[in-house]
């Protein structure tokens, strides 16, 4: 669960930042300490989705979007109304020309 | 007669077999603190008893979080695989690893009280705060 930051994340200190790109374009950021999940980015650095849990507060943001709702396994659902889009419609929206 | 079951982290340099414990816990929903920090989202894990064996060299990273657990992931991909006890018992995998995370029925949602209020599973399951799982796994222990 993630909450789009734009290009605005500052680490005070990367010594400990582990990146894995797992896709042409995506990037990962998690802590090698203790294997947090911290960010998805694009491989420029923008497009930052931070995850909300990393943040003192994180009901502070509401759920709006539900992204590859398509490749969700069935045994869970999230009671929110939100939007969701499945791969095809996420790939249409941020990579037209991979569609 | 449970199988084991292959998984994997998301790089793939982290593959193991596991295999659910029958009369087990079963699969869940953690809503702590840790779990959400490390995962990114809720952690959906599956009780598999101590059969986790990793493949040789895999590149595992350990995290103890408290005196007693102990979080292992991929340190090339970061992927979130499994908590246990420190003993290396009770190794709770992340449903997420395996091919098919939808064959478990998500059975429990324990630390529901640490859960943020902007989100909620459908469906009903039984529910734990942290006061009932310390009461039921570490009666000795106090969670203040
Ligand atoms: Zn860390
Ligand atoms: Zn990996």
């Amino acid at each position: 669960m993630a909450v789009d930051c734009g290009s605005s994340v500052r680490f005070e200190d990367t010594d400990a930042l582990g990146s894995y790109k797992g896709s042409e374009w995506g990037e990962r950021l998690f802590c090698t300490v203790c294997g947090s999940s911290l960010v998805w980015q694009m491989q420029d650095g923008t497009g930052q989705g931070v995850s909300m849990n990393a943040f003192d507060d994180p009901a502070q943001f509401t759920l709006k979007n539900q992204w590859f709702i398509d490749k969700k396994p069935d045994n869970y659902a999230l009671v929110n109304e939100t939007r969701c889009l499945t791969e095809a419609e996420c790939i249409a929206m941020f990579a037209p020309d991979k569609a | 007669m449970a199988e084991a079951l292959k998984g994997t982290c998301m790089c793939d340099a982290c593959k193991f077999t596991a295999t659910p414990t029958v009369g087990g816990l079963g699969a869940g929903a953690c809503h702590c603190g840790m779990c959400r920090k490390w995962s990114g989202g809720m952690y959906l894990s599956v009780d598999c008893g101590a059969s986790v064996k990793f493949d040789e060299g895999a590149p595992v990273g350990s995290y103890k979080g408290s005196e007693w657990g102990e979080r292992l992931f991929c340190r090339e991909c970061g992927s979130s695989l499994l908590w246990q006890t420190q003993d290396g018992q009770n190794q709770h995998v992340s449903i997420q690893a395996f091919d098919d995370p939808g064959q478990f029925e998500i059975g429990v949602q324990v630390f529901i009280d640490k859960k943020p209020g902007n989100y909620a599973l459908a469906g009903e399951t039984k529910t734990m705060t942290e006061a009932e799982v310390f009461a039921m796994f570490a009666p000795d222990a106090d969670p203040s």
